[in-house]
């Protein structure tokens, strides 16, 4: 539940009208395809963690790689969450101040945001869990509620032609959303903390498959109604749908409501990327609390969210190029290499101290 | 962090403090066998205490015996004293046979055993607990040569009659309440559960005032985990007085500082006797007539006792309505500050020109506005509460009418915020428990504040805020928000609707004591039967 609240806070932003920047009318195709990434991805880290039940990514890095390098690379996978969570934020601030409250600083909300997630991250990731128990219906209800509404008023005509330009555009539409998925990864800290599992795995796939499930709906209607062109044009598609609504005189302009809604899901997302980021420099430190840590990170992630891109065209570039190849090699690329090593240790008849 | 600073600066006047707090020496002090030491004694004891008063005697056995007996005024049972204890010692010793050779060595047993007709008898020979028990309210009964006090409880006094609670009436149910003894408190949960499963277990805390506690619950339904967990804490507290029962709730609380209460009050026995059934723990001070109930979940504070007593499907539906209160008292006025200031846009059209067209020509912006109105009807509810109830009337006369007409036929205020505030006032009179509903009010002021500066993002962010805090929370190791989060769904039959009794058919299982079953089978609505 809570990796669908991942996946599906931030997926509904910027990413669609990327991808339908990239693949046009077969957005949707390529939306839906790189959720097979994001299966591969929950396999990779499931089987890891199957590997070393009861240790976090950080600690059977080490196991695999040994004390100095796993150390390492587990410095680089902090700055890899760290980087995620400032582009959350970021997406957050702009959402908010783009949608909103056009006259106020992003900062301003950089810093609620950071202040939030590092008070929920302190109380822990059952909290959040908890947390995200209330928010989840909230979110869902909204997106049906949106689709529905929509339904009437889209036009299949606007999907056709079928593959226009082959399949090449569906390839490069599919690349902004794979970190999208592949946020899977945060799974590999979360999983020793469950306490089912065993059931990670039907849970997981679940999340995936009903993001994927409701991303690519959701593509779809906003193809149908805005067309290919203006969708890729549009900052955040999924919002602009949700103005597009009007009944009668009453049940109109309820994007205010959903844009505050899709917040709370943000909200969550950023209180576990915070949670996962402590917790793992309190790993590699090897500090007995890591509450300390979560308020000199917050110091950290306000400004950084706030300068790191000086605009929101730097930020949709970022999203859309630069993240996505380190996506493919932190979110499978790596987790990849370390299930292959320990794998062929394990044959070979390693045991791990 | 502010706790942990208050951790210090607590252990910080500990330090300088620690002798003086030592408790007093727990040495027994044993009675003499010497009348005139015993006498000299308690005298000395109770010197300057003008409500404890002795009375000398001599009971008339072959050798007379002298004796004396101490009691406080107030609270002994004076009828019974003279025809139970003082009558008999007095008078009736004529009718003990001669063969049994009343004298001194033999008086304590004879009149222990043969002659107080006083249920409630006992002995010490510790001067330290009989003081105690002097100050209960029983009455001491002392003779010479024998170094065992008699300890008779003639408790009385005078106590307020059992009343119909006034602080959470209701139609259908039961009329009684609790009151200060607690005797009768408990004897008030006993009079509806006659089973001996039902447990009340007594403490006494307070180094000045020595409270007592009865720690009630069910054995076998309540969690052994949560019961031993109150008795636990109880046992740790460390306090020189207790005088209600706010004093052991803060005690015992999980989290030091919240403004969510994490215990619970009720002023109704049959909704005590309930929390019981379910499974929870009751915890009643003396003096105070309102047991506290641990564990508390969020959802049972939005529950009345009055649900169970109506039809299911119209309680259900009052729920709905309370938790639509709920979100109108919360959320209302900063709802309303942050699309008056910043989301004009959401409004229809129609409504935008009619709000528009009232609020022309005001000096204050909204947010101001409301913020004045909610102070100004939190100020007339404090006048309310603490004035006497015939000057009552006036404040809400003058207050409501007078000002509130007023303000806006003078152009201070809109028309419409005054209808906001109002509307939520009246929402919020809606949650049942006291302590949430204070909650509120706070949490409102701060969400109108932040719906001021940020509009909707401010409100959802401290909402987030509050939703995060409240899953943090737990009451005695059970989450505040189950069985919502985490879900229980076998639990939602009894939160946001009252399913009929017929199918209660578990208790919750949040409260996960081992017996779990409430009734053996699945009732149903009764029907004649169909032979013939």
């Amino acid at each position: 539940m809570l990796l669908f609240m991942i996946i599906m806070s931030t997926g509904v932003l910027l990413v669609p009208g990327l991808t339908a920047e990239k693949s046009h009318q077969s957005a949707w195709i390529a939306i839906g395809f790189t959720s097979l990434f994001g299966f591969l991805c929950l396999w990779t880290v499931l089987t890891l963690g199957k590997q070393f039940p009861l240790y976090t990514l950080q600690e059977y890095i080490t196991l695999i790689l040994g004390k100095p390098l796993g150390k390492a690379i587990g410095g680089i996978y902090i700055v890899f969450f760290l980087m995620a969570n400032i582009i959350t934020v970021r997406e957050f601030s702009e959402f908010v101040t783009t949608t909103a409250m056009p006259a106020t600083s992003g900062l301003v909300f950089d810093t609620i945001i950071v202040l939030i997630g590092a008070y929920a991250a302190s109380k822990g990731i059952e909290v959040i869990a908890r947390a995200a128990q209330f928010v989840l219906p909230l979110f869902v209800f909204s997106l049906l509620f949106l689709f529905i509404c929509l339904l009437p008023v889209s036009q299949f005509g606007r999907l056709q032609p079928f593959l226009e330009g082959g399949i090449q555009p569906v390839i490069w539409g599919a690349i902004p959303p794979f970190p999208v998925y592949g946020e899977v990864i945060v799974l590999a800290i979360l999983l020793p903390h469950l306490n089912k599992p065993k059931e990670a795995k039907r849970k997981g796939a679940m999340a995936l498959l009903s993001a994927a499930i409701f991303l690519t709906t959701g593509m779809m209607i906003t193809l149908m109604i805005y067309g290919p062109y203006l969708t890729g044009d549009l900052l955040f598609p999924f919002w602009y749908l949700s103005r597009y609504i009007e009944y009668g005189t009453y049940l109109q302009r309820i994007e205010g409501i959903i844009s505050l809604l899709w917040a709370a899901g943000i909200f969550i997302k950023v209180a576990v990327y915070q949670y996962v980021v402590c917790y793992m420099i309190a790993k590699i430190l090897e500090l007995k609390k890591h509450k300390i840590v979560i308020y000199l990170m917050a110091l950290i992630l306000i400004p950084s969210a706030a300068f790191l891109f000086s605009n929101t065209a730097e930020l949709r570039e970022f999203v859309a190029w630069y993240w996505p190849i380190l996506g493919i090699i932190f979110q499978l690329g790596l987790p990849l290499i370390l299930l292959l090593i320990a794998l062929i240790r394990k044959n070979q008849g390693w045991t791990y101290s | 962090m502010l706790q942990n600073l208050l951790k210090k600066v607590l252990s910080s006047k500990k330090k300088n403090n620690s002798e003086k707090i030592t408790p007093q020496s727990k040495e027994i002090k044993p009675l003499s066998e010497n009348y005139d030491i015993n006498l000299q004694t308690l005298k000395q004891a109770f010197v300057l205490c003008s409500d404890v008063f002795f009375r000398e005697f001599i009971i008339n056995a072959n050798t007379p015996i002298r004796s004396f007996i101490v009691y406080v005024k107030g609270l002994t049972n004076h009828d019974l004293m003279s025809n139970s204890l003082l009558k008999t010692v007095m008078q009736e010793v004529s009718n003990i046979p001669s063969v049994m050779h009343l004298s001194k060595t033999n008086a304590q047993q004879i009149i222990q055993e043969r002659l107080i007709n006083v249920a409630e008898v006992s002995t010490t020979t510790d001067l330290t607990e009989l003081i105690d028990k002097v100050l209960e309210g029983n009455t001491v009964l002392i003779l010479d040569g024998s170094a065992t006090a008699l300890i008779a409880g003639l408790q009385g006094g005078e106590g307020r009659a059992i009343e119909e609670p006034s602080s959470e009436p209701g139609i259908r149910g039961p009329k009684d309440g609790f009151v200060e003894n607690l005797d009768i408190n408990i004897s008030l949960i006993r009079h509806r559960i006659k089973t001996i499963q039902l447990k009340t277990e007594t403490f006494k805390t307070g180094r000045l005032t020595k409270t007592k506690l009865a720690v009630c619950y069910i054995k076998g339904i309540a969690n052994d985990k949560v019961v031993q967990e109150v008795k636990q804490r109880i046992g740790k507290i460390k306090i020189d007085s207790v005088l209600s029962g706010n004093h052991i709730e803060e005690l015992i609380m999980d989290e030091g500082f919240s403004l969510f209460p994490l215990v619970q009050y009720t002023e109704r026995p049959d909704k005590a006797a309930a929390s019981l059934l379910e499974g929870r723990v009751v915890i009643m001070v003396d003096n105070s007539p309102m047991p506290l109930i641990v564990p508390v979940t969020f959802i049972s504070l939005l529950q009345a006792a009055e649900d169970y007593y109506n039809n299911a499907i119209f309680a259900s539906l009052i729920r709905l309505l309370r938790f639509i209160a709920l979100n109108i008292a919360l959320l209302l006025p900063a709802v309303t500050v942050a699309i008056f200031s910043f989301h004009q846009d959401l409004l229809p059209t129609s409504l935008l020109s009619t709000v528009a067209g009232a609020r022309q020509g005001l000096p204050l912006p909204i947010v101001l506005e409301i913020l004045m109105i909610e102070f100004a009807f939190e100020l007339l509810r404090e006048a309310g509460v603490r004035l006497p109830k015939t000057i009552g009337q006036a404040i809400s006369t003058v207050g409501g009418l007078v000002i509130g007409q007023a303000a806006v036929n003078a152009g201070l205020v809109s028309p419409i915020s005054v209808i906001v505030v109002a509307t939520t006032a009246i929402a919020s009179f809606t949650i049942p428990n006291y302590a949430a509903g204070t909650a509120l009010r706070i949490l409102r002021f701060i969400l109108i504040i932040a719906a001021g500066l940020l509009g909707g993002m401010g409100i959802i962010s401290i909402l987030m805020f509050i939703l995060f805090h409240l899953c943090s929370l737990r009451s005695f190791g059970i989450p505040y928000l189950s069985p919502i989060a985490p879900l229980t769904p076998r639990d939602l039959k009894d939160t946001m609707v009252r399913v009929p009794w017929w199918a209660m058919i578990m208790r919750p299982w949040m409260f996960n004591g081992s017996e779990p079953v409430r009734q053996d089978v699945d009732h149903g609505p009764m029907k004649p039967d169909d032979s013939e």
